[in-house]
């Protein structure tokens, strides 16, 4: 027993002083899956994006609200015809390597990115050229006029990259990030962790840290126990179960933060069953939302209240689809299918997607629609979506949701309800609320457009091709001590003015 | 005449998960210093845990009480003598000072008895460096030495091999040297020849003989066999369930045993020469042993066999039968070298007669029973029952040929499915061969199978467990006999059991040839139970054929000079002419009969010395 | 010897390569597109076909196979999907990360040695009882519940090592027990049965009648004979550990081949998983060729035939 006491305390002793040699003004911040590259441009995860972020700053950013503020742009105008955008640089900002934060630069990161068909260059493809006015000035000629232009260079994708760095590194300017951010990059080793060490010549000011690290550790458990022994001060996933135990600590807090990430069942209305809009309303009516948000979300959800969240541009709330049976019953009887029918729930085979597809097929138990759920992997469930439209009278229910990576009403809405866009699982087809989606993306004038969106929102709402579940709300754990980390609505860590206080 | 040895009062107790079992009681026994006292007596007799009580090897489930004396042992490393010690009552740390220093053991099986990954030198030299303080050179060489002493030949040269590359006598000769490694006082053999060639083991019996002598000590000797008894003790003392029934001269066993037991073992153990002059077998004078010491025994009238008529066609007959497996294969996978198991063997059997096959392990002697059998796709010649020939036959025929030969194979517990009761056993070959009966039947006449083979059919639903060796050998005859077959192959079927249930199944198998008229192809290694059984007798070596006659042609005009050395290796119980018999003592076992491909061996020519007698030309 | 270890490395040869066509058509069978994967849910049809033409996966299969099998003749694994890194890189750290960590969990080798010794030795007594619930419970206990706790206790409460990441050998202290548990348990089982097999052979008591002490029978003469169905059992086990824990590999934050598996299987990362399948069935079939030849070197029945 002493021999094995001894033992195991001097190997702590080492594992200790490792722990305690570092520096405390390190931050560490717990994310649950591993980096796949620090180039922005050319990211497809939102969670990549924000790890780059340490170094990498956009023209404008996004504040908790969503609302776009100033960044290295001090601000823009738009021209009458919303075809023409000048936007206005803070001067003297310099890149990591010393290269100058100028209009040239801002000009070379978009020009690359289009050049290059990296994958966020879709966010500028309205764009026809790009004109350097003066140093701290730049004019965007659109090809057609748009209202969210500056929503598209906000994205988090849209970081100012060093054009010396691009040069020098070409494509591997994805694992040596060199931005204007608080931070600089230090060391990404791959699959663990990405350190970055304070910048000392940040342009806002001095950085009140020494660094910051994002580390992958794929357990939400293991999470726990960072925040809880003090080896990180922030962690991306918090388990239903361990909300109690940071509440009960003196040291961090839960923050629950509501998303853009929109839930919904698709119905393939080009089948016979569900092309009758009382079928697809009898369905919203016969599911319990409120029910589902606190059975299968643990309470980190909210209903849908509108085909967008809340938090998005030009929100307008519908009127609900308020639990209840006996409507639904009424609506289904009244479509000619009182005594039910079968059909198939596509759906992705992760325990929170599985525990939700086997809530929805008890709740349309009731109405003897008989599901059978056919679980995939992610990879094969959106494989098997693609193919929907090659066979598109089969009775599929599919899993689906879309966060609306630009902060815009017209990216939350066009993928989803346009004919024949890329996520539009319903197959759904409405010739007048195509004509919509086509105006909104030029109505400049707010009012108009609060308007246009607010049409759209209603077709797409009454016409119910999806059931509409909830909207996700996200549980982030955090020590009380640490400042300038939030979690954004669009899924994204925002790293701000970063300190640890005392 | 207790110098060396002395058990008083010796009892032995076994914890089992049945409660204590009393496996030794009250043993009183002793022994001198320059004698070998053979200890015989049947399975459970409880001969063996004997000889462990005195070694200290009982484990930790048995607890002795009573006391086991050694006298005047051997001079203690101090140099003064240990005196008298109590076996019985020392600890394990002190008992392995004395064993394999002043008492040593040799086994049963040479084949498991060595650690298969230590050289023979090392585990001999082991002994020696354990309590003589040796170093590890001095200890090989004397290792060296002992070989030399137990005979074998350029011994030395096999300090640094494995045991499996040396045959079993070799093995056993090993084992020998191991034990006499520090020249104990006491030798204990525990069926050091049972699992050897009768030729060997007369080799090891001669050997033990003279190593007593040339060392000077007390041997004790376990065995099963009146025969080896007979060759080997001084004096006898015979066991039965744990107690020590009567002890005494060899002589006085042999010419006036006094108790009922030893008279029965007697009777049933068959002596080569015994059946001189007679042209049929003849059934052993004995009943059970249950029977015999309710004293029913005692003049039991010896039976003959069932008379053959030679003049018919034979049932069977075989002509130049040859099996050869492959051996040795090289690099892509082509067979190299060929093991001609079964090479040009002819024979008849006729009906209602017993063919003993005889030969030493190697033989081919099973291998010609498999291939009757139908058991090897190998077999190549003409082997014909009837119209039937059996290497190929038609799937009609192949349904009659299972249903007219039978088998009886040597492991009376592993024949049986231990799932299965015996009645379902015995029926099972109803269910094939006759579908149509219905259940009621097959089990009527299971249960009369049960009968005649002497179970009690009301053991029906009783398994195989339940049973001793001797009745299930009952159990594989009654299911042998199910389909009413013409012939049963019994390979080595009795040579698993106990004298004296051997000698009753043989007197079972006779009894049934004598009322069915059944023919039998008695497959064995043990002469003397071929004398007693057989017909005729064919006797094989390196798959070779080498003399086939009736049974008086082989035993009282033997030709062969390989029959003769067979004969003149089994132990003979034969008062009015004991003599000490001398063997070449390095004569080491036949090798294999392996050839590379295209090479076969010599073909043998018959030569007749009468219609019934054909011997090998040498 | 050599010419026995030479032919056994020739044939080893072959199996890779078939292997290594199998892992082909495996991966390619998997349901789901790479593409969709890498581009994310949000992107848009012509995206996905640019993406699909710089990475080559619009060529029919048959051709994909075709540079996959010249490129693997000159032992090169091709580029990840998703990183666009050559595969070697993206294992490269992994792989040494695994390797140390197997390294280190080697602990279960004699650790379960000696508990199925001891409970052999003491059969039906207290220490064996004792042992075989040890093993029971190694065997039975969930990985991740096993890791959680010891997190929990020596990271959390204790705060003697660092609950996750690896900045030190010392960190891989927890994540070591809790992957050689089963390790341990397994192989004290099979110990112990091997053990009880061995034990009671006849060579047993012919060395105990020599007058060995009890000591020198158990771990002179039982051991080696009761090595030989223990060695396969440990081989296997080292095969499983190298790899990848993927369970422990996700509670300690430890990028080792478990985790980049899943990833990859995931992202439909052709190369990587490919490539992964390749180097696992390279690990047992080394492993299984070191233990043929361990076996040889043991048992001398088996060399000198």
């Amino acid at each position: 027993m002493n021999l094995m006491k001894s033992l195991v305390l001097s190997t702590a002793l080492v594992a200790g002083i490792a722990g305690q040699a570092m520096a405390e003004t390190n931050v560490v911040i717990a994310i649950e899956s591993s980096v796949r590259t620090l180039n922005p441009h050319n990211a497809s995860i939102t969670l990549d994006m924000s790890v780059a972020g340490a170094a990498y700053e956009g023209l404008f950013k996004f504040n908790t609200k969503m609302e776009i503020q100033p960044n290295l742009a001090t601000g823009y105008e738009v021209s009458e015809d919303g075809k023409t955008y000048t936007i206005t640089l803070n001067k003297g900002i310099k890149f990591h390597d010393g290269t100058d934060f100028n209009a040239e630069a801002v000009k070379y990161n978009f020009e690359h990115e289009i050049k290059h068909k990296l994958r966020r260059a879709s966010l500028l493809t309205n764009v026809k050229e790009f004109n350097v006015l003066a140093d701290d000035k730049l004019e965007v000629v659109l090809k057609e006029p748009s209202n969210n232009f500056i929503n598209s260079i906000t994205h988090p994708s849209q970081g100012m990259i060093s054009p010396a760095a691009l040069e020098k590194y070409g494509e591997d300017i994805q694992s040596n990030p060199v931005g204007t951010g608080r931070f600089v990059f230090d060391k990404w080793t791959r699959g663990s962790s990405v350190a970055f060490t304070a910048n000392e010549n940040y342009w806002r000011g001095p950085v009140k840290v020494d660094g910051i690290e994002f580390r992958t550790v794929a357990e939400a458990g293991s999470q726990l126990a960072m925040l809880q022994s003090g080896q990180a001060q922030f962690i991306s996933t918090v388990a239903p179960a361990m909300k109690k135990v940071i509440d009960a600590s003196p040291k961090a807090e839960n923050v629950r933060v509501p998303t853009i990430i929109g839930r919904w069942y698709s119905l393939n209305t080009q089948n016979e069953i569900f092309s009758d809009v009382r079928v697809r309303k009898a369905l919203n009516y016969a599911f319990n939302k409120e029910a589902f948000a606190k059975v299968v979300y643990n309470g980190d959800a909210a209903p849908m209240t509108s085909p967008i969240p809340s938090d998005l541009e030009t929100y307008a709330e519908q009127e609900s689809y308020k639990y209840d049976l006996e409507k639904a019953k009424a609506l289904l009887a009244e479509a000619g299918y009182a005594d039910g029918f079968k059909a198939v729930l596509w759906s992705k085979n992760s325990t929170l997607s599985l525990r939700s597809a086997e809530f929805m097929q008890q709740q349309l138990e009731a109405l003897n629609i008989e599901l059978e759920i056919i679980p995939r992997d992610t990879a094969s469930h959106y494989a098997a979506g693609d193919t929907l439209k090659d066979d598109p009278t089969r009775p599929v229910i599919f899993d689906a949701g879309w966060s609306s990576s630009t902060g815009t009403a017209d990216w939350a809405l066009r993928p989803i309800y346009q004919t024949g866009a890329g996520s539009n699982y319903a197959l759904y087809s409405n010739p007048e609320l195509d004509k919509l989606i086509a105006e909104g993306q030029i109505t400049l004038d707010p009012a108009r457009k609060q308007e246009v969106y607010g049409q759209i929102q209603e077709i797409a709402w009454n016409d119910a091709p999806v059931i509409y579940t909830t909207v996700d709300y996200r549980t982030v754990g955090k020590s009380k001590a640490l400042k300038g980390v939030d979690f954004l609505p669009d899924g994204s860590i925002s790293v701000g003015d970063v300190e640890l206080v005392k | 005449m207790s110098e060396l040895l002395e058990a008083r009062n010796l009892n032995v107790r076994f914890n089992t998960m049945f409660g204590v079992k009393h496996v030794l009681k009250d043993i009183n026994i002793g022994m001198a210093h320059n004698e070998i006292l053979a200890i015989v007596g049947e399975s459970g007799s409880g001969k063996s845990v004997f000889s462990k009580s005195i070694m200290g090897l009982l484990g930790e489930r048995g607890t002795t009480d009573g006391s086991i004396w050694l006298h005047k042992g051997k001079t203690s490393k101090s140099g003064e003598s240990t005196g008298s010690i109590d076996l019985a009552g020392m600890k394990q740390t002190e008992l392995e000072e004395i064993r394999g220093d002043q008492i040593s053991m040799i086994f049963q099986d040479p084949m498991t008895s060595l650690n298969p990954v230590m050289t023979v030198g090392k585990q001999i030299a082991e002994a020696i460096r354990i309590h003589q303080n040796k170093s590890m050179k001095e200890s090989l060489e004397e290792a060296g030495r002992l070989l030399d002493l137990v005979r074998v030949p350029s011994g030395r040269k096999i300090l640094g091999v494995y045991p499996h590359q040396l045959s079993g006598g070799m093995r056993q000769r090993v084992m020998i040297a191991m034990a006499l490694a520090c020249k104990p006082k006491l030798l204990i053999a525990d069926e050091p020849t049972t699992a050897l060639d009768v030729t060997i083991q007369a080799q090891i019996l001669a050997l033990i003989k003279e190593l007593q002598k040339e060392l000077d000590m007390g041997v004790i000797f376990i065995t099963h066999d009146m025969g080896v008894v007979y060759e080997i003790a001084d004096r006898v003392a015979v066991m039965y369930k744990g107690e020590v029934v009567e002890s005494g001269t060899l002589e006085q066993i042999f010419t006036a045993p006094q108790h009922a037991y030893t008279r029965a073992l007697l009777a049933a153990a068959p002596k080569l020469g015994e059946m001189t002059g007679s042209d049929l077998p003849r059934s052993f004078p004995v009943l059970t042993m249950e029977e015999e010491l309710a004293g029913k025994g005692g003049n039991v009238a010896q039976i003959d066999g069932h008379a053959v008529d030679y003049n018919e066609d034979p049932l069977l007959t075989v002509r130049n039968l040859q099996v050869i497996f492959p051996r040795r294969h090289n690099f892509f996978g082509q067979v190299t070298h060929q093991i001609h198991a079964v090479s040009d063997v002819s024979f008849d059997l006729h009906k209602g007669e017993t063919l003993g096959i005889v030969g030493e392990s190697g033989s081919g002697k099973s291998t010609i029973g498999n291939a009757i059998l139908g058991l090897l796709g190998e077999a190549e010649g003409d082997v014909r029952y009837g119209e039937i020939d059996l290497l190929n036959p038609t799937p009609e025929q192949r349904e009659l040929v299972r249903k007219d030969i039978s088998f009886i194979f040597q492991d009376p517990l592993a024949s049986l499915n231990p799932r299965m009761t015996i009645g379902a056993a015995v029926e099972e070959p109803l269910i094939i061969h006759c579908p149509d009966m219905s259940a009621a039947d097959r089990q009527k006449r299971a249960k009369e199978l049960l009968q005649q083979v002497g179970i009690a059919p009301d053991l029906y639903r009783h398994y195989p467990h339940e049973f001793s060796g001797g009745m299930l050998q009952r159990v594989n005859i009654a299911r042998a006999l199910t389909t009413n077959p013409k012939i049963i192959v019994a390979d080595e079927s009795v040579s698993a059991l106990d004298v004296s249930v051997q000698a009753t199944v043989l007197n079972l198998m006779m009894e049934l040839q004598r009322n069915l008229g059944v023919s039998f192809i008695f497959i064995s290694h043990d002469m003397a139970v071929i004398e007693r059984v057989c017909h005729r007798v064919a006797v094989m070596t390196k798959g070779q054929l080498v003399e086939v006659g009736h049974r008086r042609d082989i035993f009282e005009n033997t030709q062969h000079s390989y029959t003769r050395k067979l004969l003149a290796a089994i132990p003979q119980i034969d008062f009015s002419t004991r003599q000490q018999k001398t063997f070449e003592l390095i004569n080491d076992e036949v090798p294999d009969p392996v050839f590379p491909v295209g090479e076969a061996p010599t073909p043998i020519l018959m030569k007749e010395i009468s219609p019934s007698h054909k011997v090998a030309t040498e | 010897m050599p010419q026995y270890i030479l032919k056994r490395l020739l044939g080893t040869l072959g199996v890779m390569f078939v292997i290594a066509i199998l892992a082909f058509f495996f991966v390619h069978m998997l349901p789901g597109d790479p593409v969709r994967m890498l581009a994310g849910e949000d992107a848009t049809l012509q995206e996905m076909e640019i993406i699909r033409q710089k990475l080559g996966l619009d060529l029919p299969l048959h051709q994909q196979f075709y540079i996959f099998l010249v490129n693997l003749l000159q032992l090169d694994f091709g580029n990840s999907l998703i990183s666009g890194d050559p595969v070697y890189d993206v294992l490269a750290d992994r792989y040494v990360l695994t390797a140390k960590l197997t390294l280190v969990c080697l602990w279960f080798i004699p650790a379960g040695i000696v508990l199925g010794v001891i409970a052999a030795t003491h059969k039906s007594k207290f220490l064996d009882r004792a042992c075989m619930i040890f093993s029971v419970s190694g065997i039975s206990v969930p990985e991740f519940w096993l890791g959680l706790i010891l997190i929990q206790i020596f990271a959390v409460k204790l705060q003697w090592f660092n609950p996750t990441g690896f900045q030190s050998w010392a960190d891989l202290t927890l994540p070591a027990i809790t992957i050689g548990m089963m390790g341990t348990a397994i192989i004290a089982r099979f110990t112990r049965s091997a053990f009880l097999d061995v034990l009671s052979e006849n060579y047993i008591q012919t060395a105990r009648a020599k007058g060995v002490k009890r000591f020198n029978v158990t771990y002179v003469h039982a051991l080696r004979n009761a090595m030989l169905p223990i060695i396969t059992v440990i081989g296997l086990q080292i095969g499983f550990i190298l790899s990848g824990s993927i369970v422990a590999e996700a509670i300690f934050g430890l990028p080792g081949l478990g985790s980049l598996l899943i990833e990859s299987v995931v992202a439909r990362d052709y190369p990587v998983v490919q490539t992964l399948l390749i180097l696992y069935s390279f690990h047992f079939v080394m492993i299984n060729f070191i233990v043929d030849v361990l076996y040889t070197v043991i048992n001398p029945q088996v060399r000198l035939k």
